[in-house]
């Protein structure tokens, strides 16, 4: 596999790292300087020249490139040399946006297909749903994001006396919550077998990371309580107004006066504070003490890591960080922070699955029992129309639903028509992980050994994806 | 230093040591010759006895691999490879006493060739075989060799190819630096099957043509024959042999991309044109000045071409004893050894790269004299040097010198003349092998103290891991852990 990435920064480090683990990479950079720090710590090709440049996307061997991802700090460089990319031959391009006002399509989903042929993806976006996560696991006994962050999928377990205890499992499936299926006693039953919710069940709920909190914290009985956010940038926006539909009471501190009116403009159902979040006695004064969460979500490490720990020593329980290096993270761990995600590294995640050539994009285990929630992205083509149902699947897979990239929309159960290129979420067996991967595979149209041939000798084995830019 | 990464990598490179005993061992065994069989026996017991060892010791080592680990991996792995190298000889007893076969390994391991023994036509196969397959492995490096078969080592990999490879400027050729390491010897595997399969071609016997080629294109310059490639008497393989000593000082790297396509960089490289033309002045010159000696210019010519690139490739090989012509001719070969080859290729010295970098640095500092306010840039291969490399060249050159002085000097308290001395510490620092006088090409290094011959192998590595790396690890810092 060959990979170009366009800037050294840390985020276009980071993903050349990563990917450096399984494929070869040619890292572009106009800077000697940011080039030869990355010689001494990354196996990779360097590249010096603009991104942007035909002649250096060229020397790169774009048109050979299983993906471009363009990782500079600025967005308008990245969208071009991405859409340059494709139409040098690249197979797939990501451009990272951090803009978030720049994306038309619904808030939690975090990649946007086929700009200008390019995927673009948005930082704030996935960082925020990442860190609802961690705050949604504090209930949860696992939880995961799936279906490029507009996913949420979390296991409960049942309490004695939580509600719907002894009554039917499908009540909980509405406001489009999805149930998944029950462990109970070390196997995952399915809702029909489940029949009732028991006492010791672990749930699996899965819908848009609100609404499986929201579910998550009705099972528990987790009251709605406080949560404080710190840095008002458009993680901590996000994270406001989702924030907003779970807690009873949101405060998000900015430092700039016109960034906190823009956000009372913005943002409804949380009170704006303008103000530092780094000063005790402000903190005291805004009784940040009594909130249940504090999340410090600035681009600053030194500032969000010290919201943390000011918040716990004000007598919050759980403090989550956005990090921005990623090597800090097992400091904030040890300093007592209960979470901490590292933008980049949520980046290179979503980047790899967006590699075309995985049918498994991503996969959880269960935790309690020897199966895993899976992710899996079918063929472009498909040899005939289908259903879920129609596909080989094997015993004990248990069907969350189909989502479609381009649209974001996602289609519970198993009766709907499927289309290339769609992913499905399921729960299967550890066991039954490769079968799996397998039965979808096959669904795939058989080739003639004429276009085989001619594929092969085009290099373009296994284009499947839809790339809308290279028509 | 991490002790724990170097002894678990070490390990597994004393494996492939384990691996390469194995032909002399084998073709001792098909020759039932019963002391080179104990001697390359014991050897190979030995070495493996000290993998485990260090594989054992190493049980529990971190993954990564940083820059310290690095230095140390390369500099006691060559060290290791001079003594288990050189522990056959003695237990064949084809070398009696200890500096000289730890001397003998060396050379052969740094591609050196110069050698202790007088005659060498007396020595079993199986210890020629292994003479000219440790020009082979050191030619390209054991470590490269590690780093292209072993799992992926990331960037630990990247740092213990760029402390072995020569060359001022090292590029990668392919994205990973397994895969660069692997395309390398590919190439280098390659051309020393070619140089086999035409050496036989043209009538030499199989094993004198696989030691020969493996001597060849290490830029070794062992030979099974006393008088090396002159013994077979053929203008052919002279001229053949000729040909894959200047190809294996050329950089693998140009090969590589000229596989892939683009011929035209071969001719575009400065490096490449400067060092064919300093080759061919020289050749021109001492053509001229042989041509009494010899029939017609055609002969002249092949020795005046056979012996110079003998010399500017650091193999080592000879047609004839270039230490009888006359002073000029002698003076030019004492000079290119200290240029070597070129950067990225098996051959030693200074290398042609840093000499032409210097000499275009020189005539923008007199540019810069002259008129003050204009901007030069020290370009080569139409890309330009950065200070940093150039303050590296210079360092270098100047730590090669001091080097070369420490080592003739050693060797004058020898009691050698200076002309010997020079010359003979040159020959080691460069990997050349033969140098002029007492150590000429039809002498030998035996006569030497023991002192002067562990004098001589530390130049030989010193000069084979281009300087710094070997003596890095003299520093105390390199230790601490």
């Amino acid at each position: 596999m060959h990979i170009v990435v366009i800037g050294g920064g840390g985020v276009g480090c980071h993903v050349a790292r990563e990917f450096s683990r399984f494929s070869d990479v040619v890292l572009i950079d106009h800077d000697p300087a940011v080039l030869e720090s990355a010689e001494n710590e990354l196996d990779v090709m360097l590249l010096q020249g603009d991104g942007t440049h035909r002649s250096v996307l060229r020397k790169a061997e774009v048109a050979r490139a299983t993906m471009v991802v363009a990782a500079t700090r600025s967005g308008a460089v990245n969208l071009s040399a991405a859409a340059l990319s494709i139409r040098e031959g690249a197979r797939r391009a990501v451009a990272r946006i951090d803009d978030a006002s720049f994306y038309e399509i619904p808030a939690p989903l975090g990649v946007e297909r086929n700009v200008l042929g390019v995927d673009a993806i948005c930082a704030s976006r996935l960082v925020g749903t990442e860190l609802l996560r961690q705050v949604c696991a504090l209930d949860a006994t696992t939880a995961a994001t799936f279906l490029g962050g507009t996913f949420l999928v979390a296991g409960v377990k049942v309490e004695q006396d939580a509600p719907y205890t002894g009554q039917s499992v499908d009540r909980l499936a509405t406001e489009g919550a999805v149930v998944g299926g029950v462990v109970r006693r070390s196997r995952v039953l399915s809702t029909t077998d489940a029949q009732q919710l028991e006492h010791g069940d672990i749930v699996i709920i899965g819908g848009s990371p609100v609404v499986t909190s929201r579910r998550v914290r009705m099972l528990r009985q987790h009251q709605a309580g406080s949560a404080v956010i710190v840095g008002g940038g458009e993680v901590g926006e996000h994270l406001a107004r989702d924030l907003a539909g779970l807690e009873r009471r949101v405060k998000i501190i900015d430092r700039d006066r016109a960034r906190c009116e823009e956000l009372a403009r913005s943002v409804s159902g949380a009170t704006v504070i303008h103000g530092d979040g780094t000063q005790l006695a402000f903190l005291q004064d805004e009784q940040v003490g009594s909130a249940d969460i504090v999340l410090a979500a600035t681009h600053s490490d030194e500032v969000n890591l010290m919201a943390c720990l000011l918040g716990r020593q004000l007598g919050v329980n759980h403090t989550f960080a956005l990090v921005q290096q990623p090597s800090y993270v097992p400091v904030y761990d040890h300093l007592g922070v209960s979470g901490s995600t590292s933008g980049h590294e949520v980046l290179s995640a979503a980047m790899r699955q967006l590699l075309p050539d995985r049918s498994l994009v991503s996969s959880q285990p269960l935790g309690s029992v020897p199966a895993q929630i899976v992710e899996l992205r079918l063929p472009a083509r498909l040899s005939r129309a289908m259903r879920v149902s129609d596909i080989a699947l094997p015993p004990d897979t248990r069907v969350l639903g189909s989502w479609m990239p381009q649209s974001g929309r996602f289609t519970p159960g198993r009766r709907t028509a499927l289309h290339g290129g769609e992913h499905l979420l399921l729960i299967c067996n550890d066991s039954t992980l490769r079968q799996l991967d397998k039965a979808v595979q096959k669904i795939a149209p058989a080739r003639g050994a004429l276009s085989r041939i001619r594929r092969g000798l085009l290099g373009q084995d296994g284009d499947e994806d839809s790339q809308g830019g290279r028509r | 230093m991490n002790y724990l990464v170097v002894a678990s990598v070490s390990a597994q490179i004393l494996v492939m040591l384990a691996a390469a005993l194995m032909a002399p061992l084998g073709l001792a065994t098909f020759d039932e010759d019963m002391a080179a069989m104990r001697g390359y026996g014991i050897s190979w017991i030995a070495v493996v006895a000290c993998a485990s060892l260090l594989r054992y010791l190493g049980r529990n080592a971190p993954r990564e691999l940083h820059r310290k680990d690095a230095l140390g991996v390369v500099a006691l792995t060559w060290i290791a490879l001079g003594v288990f190298g050189g522990l056959p000889f003695l237990i064949e007893g084809s070398i009696n006493d200890i500096p000289s076969a730890l001397f003998e390994s060396v050379s052969g391991f740094t591609t050196t060739g110069a050698t202790v023994v007088g005659s060498v036509d007396n020595l079993s196969r199986a210890t020629n075989l292994w003479r000219c397959l440790m020009h082979w492995l050191g030619g390209m490096g054991i470590v490269v060799l590690f780093v292209a078969v072993f799992p992926k080592l990331g960037v630990g990999g990247k740092l213990l190819f760029q402390t072995e490879a020569p060359g001022p400027m090292n590029e990668g050729l392919r994205p990973q630096i397994k895969q660069t390491a692997l395309a390398l010897w590919w190439i280098y595997a390659s051309l020393t099957i070619a140089a086999i399969v035409v050496l036989w071609a043209l009538g030499m016997p199989v094993f004198d043509a696989v030691i020969h080629a493996m001597s060849t294109l290490g830029t070794g310059g062992y030979s099974s024959r006393g008088a090396s490639i002159g013994a077979y008497q053929d203008p052919r393989i002279d001229w053949v042999v000729s040909a894959f000593m200047l190809i294996a000082s050329l950089n693998f790297g140009l090969f590589y991309s000229a596989i892939r396509g683009n011929w035209r960089d071969l001719w575009r490289n400065g490096e490449l044109r400067f060092f064919l033309s300093i080759n061919a002045v020289v050749i021109g010159t001492i053509a001229l000045l042989i041509l009494p000696r010899h029939a017609d210019i055609v002969v002249a010519l092949r020795h005046a071409a056979f012996q110079t690139l003998a010399v500017t490739t650091t193999t080592g090989f000879m047609t004839e004893d270039f230490d009888t012509y006359p002073e000029l001719a002698r003076f030019l070969l004492f000079m290119c050894m200290f240029m070597g080859g070129c950067a990225g290729s098996t051959s030693g010295g200074i290398k042609a790269s840093r000499i032409y970098i210097l000499l275009v640095a020189i005539w923008r500092e007199l540019d810069s004299l002259v008129s003050p306010n204009k901007v030069s840039l020290v370009r080569v291969n139409g890309q330009t040097v950065a200070p940093r490399v150039l303050e590296r060249v210079a360092m270098f050159v100047f730590a090669y010198m001091v080097l070369l002085t420490v080592g003739a000097l050693s060797l004058v308290l020898c009691g050698m003349d200076l002309v010997s001395s020079f010359s003979g510490a040159l020959a080691c620092l460069s990997s050349v092998g033969p140098g002029l006088a007492l150590v000429g090409p039809s002498q030998n290094f035996g006569f030497i103290p023991g002192a002067g011959k562990m004098v001589l192998c530390m130049c030989m590595i010193a000069g084979r891991l281009e300087i710094f790396a070997l003596f890095a690890l003299f520093r105390p810092e390199s230790w601490r852990r």
